[in-house]
């Protein structure tokens, strides 16, 4: 007759919890939260598409179809992968940049549109994953980058100024040609999506 | 008394169920009170809502409350015509506070569905109750909003693909022990999750994947179009994976521009595979380097991240350590230490590693599920903080001289409740990052408050209980950690953090897993993604 709080497993000796074919915190939707930049953030999973119902345990982030949008893939528990592509808003979008190439661990200081922004290369995170070793930047409506500061974990600091937006701006050792056009002091290596 | 050892005696799940003393007692509560309120509230009034029952749900209200009640109930309807999903939650019931109207208790209403013009709407309400108990049935007695929001948008942003972007690889993770905790039999749900890892791996400029798992661990080309081919056939990776596959990274270990694999595994099945494709021709090749490397095998390794530590040019390797589930119990219960140490696997420049996690003060005891590193007082050293499954986390500053030194409790950060997901990122824009927790909000925590739950105590506290309201308050603290959900810390840029999930409006994840940092509207602040959710069984109530 009613919902069952705290039933415990008594049959199965050093059983603590025999959830057998019931659920527990089963069923939830993934959240994801909007940040509104006043400190708070509202959650927007069911409104964006983005609420999956799978028993979630993995995740990474990455810019899959390189349009600039951020994509999610979701290892989830005893069901199917997939990918939550992130297709944005009908019509026109903010802008975006995408630093590749940079060692682990390295920092961007960016600077457009009157907003500084932070951002890591990170190797690892979340739960048992891994996301883009790329560093993504939303710009909103700047439309050019007043200046870009890459601190790499060896102190190594290069400076770029005046960088075009929407796209991705290859500066490392993704292969040796790249890493020898990359020796030249500017960014004429930026690349288009 | 000093230090009130609250005796959990395994993990947070034993909170779900009765300990052993005033058992008897327990289920009778349990059964006559606990069970008709979450059936009142956590299912018929959402069902009924769903449903668009206002009569059924106007009948769980006293008289006098009734015709307003169902008035606030009609005006939803009438803003979410069609409804998808209503979902009642309750945070707290105030066992110790009951008056005449009955028990305070706060709950939140999340209705999710299509307004008139079809567009998504999600509307969530905090209400604060009163409800009392005519045995057998609760009635609330009072009802107040105190806080409503409503978002919507004309279409989702989000598409799921999974045949389409050719990733329908279904997990499963068979070399993974039975859990003990949950039994320990072989069908039992719950065993070792599995992670992904994105990044370029051919060098063709688009991001590959890997999808850990065991028989299974895949790899995924990408075809550029936001599409993969599994290219795991000849790639080298062995197949059936012969243990428990469960965090991956890629990072180039050699520095020969191509990035290598390292898999960390249940019960000896750490590898690390370089990478010898040939660049440019789509060709993705792996060949296990572990033994060459000196990859040391550990019992129960969870998940591994990458840092250049100690900031020579070549990229090291944390691996996270987690409790031995096939064989043990969390010890001490409530804060445990007993896990398999982390190690800090130092890159030897020469394609050779060496664990030097306890000189350098990083081999976490703890049950420890996920970690993250991030330079977070700015001194230009990568720090490391590690999530605990059952009890504090640590946050290993780098003293910047081979050591580290744990500054969780001072700079805030030691939780103390069931870490199961780390991020890092500068929410707030300030310049330093901050920092996610995600844990467990458990649906019936606010059951456990109960004066009557058998609170997992140890026996002299159970004898002590009587003569001070210590031993409950210690209990109840440590039962809110445990199951409050996770946390938001703010950097504030001296050194500590301060908790400010509430105030965030982040501290219900559910029960939270894999969780990032990210901009997916591209505005220029950062998002926060977590998914959740523990076994969705057959029958989709919670035990």
């Amino acid at each position: 007759m009613f919902e069952g709080v705290g039933r415990r497993s008594s049959d199965a000796e050093g059983s603590f919890l025999d959830i057998g074919h019931n659920s527990l915190n089963g069923y939830e939707r993934n959240v994801l939260f909007r940040n509104e930049g006043d400190g708070r953030f509202v959650e927007v999973g069911w409104v964006t598409g983005s609420d999956r119902v799978e028993d979630g345990r993995g995740m990474a982030v990455a810019d899959l179809d390189g349009d600039g949008r951020l994509d999610l893939v979701l290892r989830n528990y005893r069901s199917a992968a997939g990918i939550l592509r992130n297709r944005g808003p009908r019509g026109s979008d903010a802008h975006w940049v995408v630093l590749d190439g940079l060692p682990i661990g390295s920092r961007v200081r960016l600077e457009a549109g009157g907003r500084t922004q932070v951002r890591s290369v990170r190797a690892g995170s979340g739960f048992l994953s891994s996301g883009s070793p790329r560093v993504h930047f939303g710009l909103g409506d700047a439309t050019r980058i007043d200046r870009i500061e890459i601190v790499e974990p060896t102190g190594r600091t290069r400076v770029r100024k005046g960088v075009p937006v929407d796209r991705i701006l290859r500066l490392g050792l993704v292969d040796p040609e790249v890493a020898e056009r990359d020796a030249e002091p500017d960014p004429a290596t930026a690349a288009g999506e | 008394m000093g230090r009130l050892r609250v005796g959990l005696e395994t993990c947070v799940i034993l909170l779900l169920v009765a300990a052993p003393s005033g058992a008897v007692t327990w289920e009778e509560v349990r059964e006559g009170r606990i069970d008709p309120l979450n059936s009142m509230l956590h299912a018929h009034i959402p069902e009924m809502l769903a449903e668009r029952d206002l009569h059924g749900i106007g009948r769980f209200y006293a008289k006098p409350l009734r015709a307003e009640a169902v008035a606030r109930y009609r005006a939803i309807l009438d803003g979410i015509p069609e409804i998808d999903r209503a979902d009642l939650r309750i945070d707290r019931v105030g066992w110790d506070r009951e008056s005449e109207a009955g028990f305070p208790a706060s709950v939140r209403l999340l209705v999710r569905g299509r307004g008139p013009g079809g567009e998504l709407v999600q509307l969530e309400e905090s209400r604060r109750l009163r409800v009392r108990f005519y045995d057998p049935f609760w009635e609330i007695t009072e009802e107040r909003v105190d806080r409503k929001s409503t978002v919507e948008r004309r279409r989702p942003r989000f598409d799921w693909r999974t045949a389409s972007a050719g990733v329908r690889e279904v997990h499963a993770n068979d070399a993974s022990p039975p859990f003990r905790l949950f039994g320990g039999e072989r069908d039992n749900p719950v065993l070792q999750g599995s992670g992904v890892a994105v990044a370029d791996l051919d060098g063709d400029g688009c991001e590959d994947l890997v999808l850990a798992g065991s028989p299974r661990l895949t790899l995924h080309r990408s075809l550029c179009d936001g599409t993969f081919r599994d290219a795991t056939a000849g790639s080298g990776l062995p197949s059936p994976y012969p243990a428990a596959a469960s965090g991956v990274v890629l990072f180039d270990y050699d520095g020969d521009g191509r990035r290598d694999l390292f898999v960390a595994a249940v019960a000896g099945g750490d590898r690390l595979f370089r990478n010898v494709g040939a660049p440019g021709t789509g060709e993705l090749r792996f060949v296990d380097v572990s033994d060459a490397a000196g990859i040391p095998q550990r019992t129960w390794s969870v998940m591994p991240l990458v840092a250049d530590y100690d900031r020579d040019g070549d990229p090291d390797v944390y691996v996270v350590g987690g409790g031995d589930h096939e064989s043990a119990f969390p010890s001490p219960s409530w804060d445990a230490l007993n896990g398999t140490p982390g190690a800090l696997l130092q890159n030897q420049g020469d394609g050779t590693f060496r664990d030097v996690a306890r000189a350098a003060g990083v081999a976490s005891p703890g049950w420890d599920l996920a970690a993250g590193w991030a330079d977070y007082d700015g001194d230009g050293w990568p720090d490391l903080y590690v999530a605990n499954e059952f009890g504090s986390n640590r946050l290993y500053r780098n003293e910047g001289d081979g050591t580290f030194s744990d500054r969780a409790a001072e700079s805030g950060t030691a939780d103390g409740g069931s870490g199961m997901g780390v991020a890092w990122g500068d929410y707030d824009g300030d310049g330093d990052p901050d920092l996610y927790v995600a844990g467990m909000r458990a649906n019936s925590a606010w059951a456990l408050f109960h004066p009557d739950f058998p609170a997992p105590l140890p026996w002299w506290a159970r004898l002590l209980r009587p003569f001070t309201p210590e031993v409950d308050r210690r209990s109840h603290q440590f039962i809110e950690r445990l199951t409050r959900g996770s946390t938001l810390y703010r950097n504030e840029g001296d050194g500590t953090f301060s908790d400010v999930s509430d105030a965030a409006g982040v501290r219900d994840a559910q029960w939270a897993w894999s969780t990032e940092f990210f901009d997916y509207d591209n505005d220029g602040d950062l998002d926060l993604y977590a998914v959740n959710g523990f076994v969705s069984g057959p029958v989709e109530d919670d035990l």
